[in-house]
């Protein structure tokens, strides 16, 4: 009786393993080939318009007519529905923007004078634009960050625009007009992996010891050698389409250069109109330049099984191991529970969840404000910025005899925050608790009045504080510095040096920070039985023995927790550094989180940005792990 | 009979002739524009469009003014128009054009353009609306610094940097906190006139930084003459400071915008004139000019009736609307031959203003330039460093910055 249920999780696990990581891997799979599919198109085309972009060139320099010419390759040429020769003309003088010449598969005739554009044909003149801007901006900032050739894919159509150099400047480009290729069929082959992998451990468990443990390693193995043999005949698939493909240009340049002084190795480029150098000047493929060439995309897939690989796994073992039917169990009998928390749950997965994968996932790409439209795939680098923020050991820069501080280094920025933080957090207990003694002496007169003016810096918005802090802090005006000199004190330039600017903030901080350590620390003294006192002063402790003795140790319970949150506000108090010092002097007194702001939103580096605000998760997070641990202290001994 | 009939017809034709117009009516395409304009400059704006609205009745196009505050406005503009949530047709000055540009925000009107669309607006005023050789918006206003004077204290205002020094002097009472000059020497906004004076860039040709080319040194040294052996400057400068000092008629001249007129006091009688020429290289300073366009989004739907409403905007009338009823600068020169316009001190002040200034670069970058300027300038007038390694170090670190936003695929 016990056989049953065993093999049938276990066959349901991989029934259901096997599905999802074949299913998202052939979707991920077919995603990349319809990518590499699109690319080759472009490059196929390009050929064209490497042949005839030149061409055209060469007869407006000479003011020849273009008809023959367009029209003889409209004829020779099968699946070009037009040719369109689309002219700009730079500032100033904005008038005269015209199609130079125009032809329609249609008529096989067109028209080779000069007309304005229409509504209709807006978009040549927008792709003929984006040509000229694109080369020109590549060329003054000695890059390659913009596409020299511009796809367009329609729904029926795929227009592809040239740039026309006339005197080594873009003034038209050459549009193609093309019947938008078929994509690849995407074959449904993982089924055939499924059923394998279903079958072959069926067999398997009929000789199998129907032991938990066996059939868990057994479903395991089965799967991982299912889609062992997926990965492997996807890759194989992969690079066979690259290669079909590169022939296949192969002989379509070689046919172009047929009749032509034109050497067939320059006519494969890629979208920057850079050699692809697939051809070797003998005319064979260079198999190596493919494979560099594919080499970014595959280590892509293959990771990528990889990790829907061990999701995949995981999610075996979860349910052949008895644990899924466990866990819905439990659904079932709290349901109640847990419709009620649906809402929270739902709101917490969109609005926290969704947004923290999405910066964790941005923190694996090098996407900045220039290369945010590139496909994922493009930007991604994995590890990159996560070894340039924590691999970089460079804090003390040494100039000759000089010795100086970078700033800019992470390390520096982290041990200026936690100082930050441990001293605000000090001062801001110290203070507090020394004003919650004061207003908890007995028979105090005024003491509610005292409590609210106490009270006060807490409940004014913070970054107005801040602003005013800042504001006293002047050199010339402040109302600090005037006290100084009042006593006969030179003026102090806050701002200046990193210590009087870390006094500037540490000030403010505190500032806003003692009220509510001393409500808190107030609420604890009054809970404090004031038989104990009595008890004391009867066995002769004085004072500072009371407090030593009894107060401290009754306030524990009430400290650690101000004090474990007032952690995390202040590590990430942003509006103090931001608004008083803003980090000056050169970057000195920036805490992690206005670095991060910095890094993301005035240089632009949205990917570095990202990285640097998970490792500041993670610091908070193994200081979470470590403070759960301490409470549960306090707890047993409270 | 037949007349009945004959007007039954007639009727119900018209009935449905009058259904029909109501069809039409109802489906007017709504375009939204963004501003971020408050007070007089938000009414002038919505009369404008109002006037528009009923010059185009029943052309099926109506504006709908909606005004963003200007903290969240440039934030806004970037989460919404991707998402295509965000206006066809927004306000806002030149600075943000480039990063906008570049996340396919903004729609090129380049193809729009005519010859005489823009024949009235100054070339310097659409040089800064265009990036990369294409232009991207249409010049509705523009701002920039002038030196603003307290007529009681300065008679003329100083054509040189000499008399302009002389004058300083005169009115400068260190010990009774008296000053004859104020402005934000330590930041670099309020630097770049006597940068440009002195030739001086933040970009080249190709696009790198410069920032510490000779001419930029020369200037940042000729600005710490004055603030040292000049000795009539406060110190360290705030916008509080400058307005407290300038209301209490502690402060001669002042070098800032518009935008410090309305912190200005009602007693203090406010000139404004052009900033005095250098005489060490016989250039004007030159401050930077910011120009609000009307851009057109990328998003949008209605991107040709758009177009004619930003070109509506350009207009001589509503330049003269936004001008004598808003309080701003229009990009229409036709607007300053009015004699109403030419008798406002402060629309002629700030306009001559507008003939020797440049236009503040719109690219993306420049967010890196103002992020390391601020601790040389520092440095330099705490004298914390020389000019020489200050410049040097600011310039290292925007080249890499730079770099990494612009690396090749």
């Amino acid at each position: 009786m016990l056989r049953q249920p065993l093999s049938k999780q276990a066959l349901f696990g991989l029934a259901v393993a096997l599905l999802v990581s074949l299913f998202f891997s052939q979707w991920i799979a077919s995603e990349y080939r319809q990518q590499q599919f699109a690319k080759q198109q472009i490059q196929q085309w390009s050929i064209q318009g490497q042949v005839l972009g030149p061409m055209i060139s060469q007869h407006i320099q000479e003011k020849k007519n273009l008809q023959p010419l367009l029209v003889k390759w409209l004829e020779t040429h099968v699946g070009i529905q037009s040719i369109t020769v689309a002219g700009i003309k730079k500032m100033p003088g904005y008038r005269s923007k015209r199609i130079v010449a125009h032809t329609d598969i249609m008529q096989k005739s067109g028209e080779f004078q000069p007309k304005r554009y229409s509504k209709d044909t807006r978009y040549l003149y927008d792709l003929a634009k984006s040509v000229a801007r694109h080369v020109s901006t590549n060329r003054t900032e000695n890059t390659f960050r913009k596409a020299h050739i511009v796809s367009n894919w329609e729904e029926k159509t795929l227009q592809l625009a040239f740039p026309l150099y006339l005197k080594n400047k873009v003034s038209a480009a050459l549009v193609l007009k093309i019947e938008r290729p078929k994509p690849p069929k995407s074959d449904i082959q993982f089924l055939a992996y499924v059923g394998t992998g279903l079958g072959l451990l069926a067999i398997a468990l009929l000789f199998i010891p129907q032991k938990r443990r066996y059939t868990v390693i057994a479903a395991s193995s089965f799967f991982i050698l299912v889609v062992g043999l997926y990965s492997i005949s996807t890759f194989h698939r992969f690079e066979q389409q690259a290669i079909d493909s590169a022939s296949h240009m192969l002989s379509l340049a070689q046919h172009e250069t047929k009749d032509r002084a034109i050497a067939a190795e320059s006519l494969l480029v890629d979208i920057y109109e850079r050699p692809l150098g697939w051809i070797t000047p003998e005319l064979t493929l260079n198999q190596h330049a493919i494979q560099d060439y594919l080499a970014r995309p595959m280590t892509q897939l293959r990771n990528f099984f990889v990790l829907i690989g061990g999701l995949s796994l995981l999610f075996l073992v979860f349910i052949a191991s008895g644990a899924a039917s466990r866990t819905i169990a439990t659904l079932k009998e709290h349901r109640q529970a847990y419709s009620y928390a649906m809402p929270a749950i739902i709101g917490m997965t969109i609005l926290v969840f969704f947004p923290f994968a999405y910066g964790i996932m941005l923190s694996f790409t090098d996407t900045n404000l220039f290369n945010e439209s590139l496909p994922l795939s493009e930007r991604w680098i994995g590890f990159g910025n996560y070894v340039s923020i924590l691999g970089d050991f460079n804090v003390v820069a040494a100039d000759g005899e000089a010795w100086s501080v970078n700033y800019q280094n992470f390390y520096w920025t982290l041990l200026f925050t936690i100082f930050w933080t441990v001293t605000n957090v000090f001062f801001s207990v110290l203070i507090g608790l020394i004003l919650a003694l004061a207003l908890n002496t007995e028979g105090l007169k005024g003491k509610a009045i005292y409590r609210v003016l106490l009270i006060l810096p807490w409940a004014i918005p913070n970054y107005i504080t801040a602003l005013i802090w800042k504001g006293m802090f002047h050199q010339q005006f402040g109302v600090v510095n005037q006290l100084i000199q009042l006593f006969g004190g030179n003026a102090v330039a806050w701002f200046d040096n990193v210590g009087s600017s870390f006094m500037t903030v540490l000030m403010t901080n505190v500032w806003l920070g003692f009220p509510f350590m001393m409500v808190v620390l107030l609420g604890g003294l009054q809970s404090i039985s004031s038989d104990m006192y009595e008890a004391a002063r009867i066995d002769g402790a004085n004072r500072w023995q009371q407090f030593r003795y009894i107060t401290l140790p009754s306030l524990k319970p009430t400290i650690i927790p101000a004090v474990i949150l007032s952690v995390v506000w202040t590590f990430n108090m942003f509006n103090v550094i931001y608004l008083v010092n803003q980090g000056e002097p050169a970057g000195s007194n920036e805490i992690l989180l206005t670095q991060a702001y910095k890094i993301g939103f005035e240089k632009y580096q949205y990917a570095y940005a990202a990285a640097y605000s998970v490792v500041i998760f993670a610091i908070l997070f193994i200081y979470g792990i470590f403070q759960n641990k301490v409470s549960k202290a306090t707890e047993a001994n409270a | 009979m037949l007349q009945k009939s004959f007007k039954k017809t007639t009727l119900a034709l018209s009935l449905s002739m009058m259904a029909f117009s109501a069809v039409l009516q109802a489906a007017d395409d709504q375009l939204i524009l963004w501003h971020s304009y408050r007070g007089a400059e938000k009414s002038s704006l919505e009369k404008v469009v109002q006037q528009y609205n009923q010059d185009m009745a029943g052309k099926g196009v109506k504006i709908k003014p909606l005004a963003v505050p200007h903290d969240a406005y440039a934030d806004k503009i970037t989460a919404a128009v991707p998402r295509g949530k965000g206006p066809d047709v927004f306000i806002f000055s030149q600075d943000r054009l480039g990063g906008w540009i570049e996340s396919g925000i903004i729609q090129s009107i380049d193809f729009f353009i005519e010859d005489e669309t823009l024949e009235n607006v100054d070339e310097k005023l659409v040089s800064a609306l265009t990036y990369q050789d294409t232009i991207y918006g249409i010049p509705l206003n523009f701002k920039s610094t002038a030196l603003i004077y307290n007529k009681k204290l300065i008679k003329t205002p100083p054509k040189t940097d000499k008399e302009l020094i002389t004058l300083a002097k005169k009115h400068t009472n260190k010990a009774a906190g008296q000053f004859g000059l104020a402005y934000k020497y330590n930041k670099f906004y309020f630097h770049v006139p006597i940068m440009n004076a002195f030739g001086g860039r933040v970009f080249d040709e190709k696009s790198n930084p410069v920032l510490n080319s000779k001419e930029n040194k020369a200037s940042l040294s000729y600005m710490m003459d004055w603030y040292e052996n000049g000795q009539f400057l406060p110190e360290e400068p705030s916008d509080a400071l400058i307005t407290s000092l300038f209301n209490k008629s502690k402060a001669a001249m002042v070098i800032s915008g518009p935008w410090f007129l309305g912190e200005v006091k009602d007693d203090i009688d406010v000139g404004i004139a052009p900033l005095p020429t250098i005489t060490k290289t016989g250039k004007p300073m030159e401050p930077w000019l910011s120009v609000e366009g009307a851009y057109i989004s990328t998003k949008s739907k209605y991107q040709e009736k758009a177009f004619n409403f930003i070109q509506y905007l350009t207009t001589k009338d509503v330049g003269l609307t936004m001008a004598l009823e808003g309080g701003q600068l229009p990009a229409n020169r036709t607007v300053y031959e009015d004699i109403r316009v030419l008798n406002n001190p402060i629309l002629k002040g700030f306009y001559d203003q507008m003939k020797t200034a440049t236009p503040m670069p719109n690219r993306a970058e420049m967010t890196i330039v103002w992020s390391h300027t601020p601790t040389a300038l520092n440095k330099i007038v705490k004298k914390t460093t020389t000019i020489d390694k200050a410049m040097d170090q600011a310039q290292q670190f925007a080249l890499k910055d730079i770099q990494v936003l612009r690396k090749s695929q």
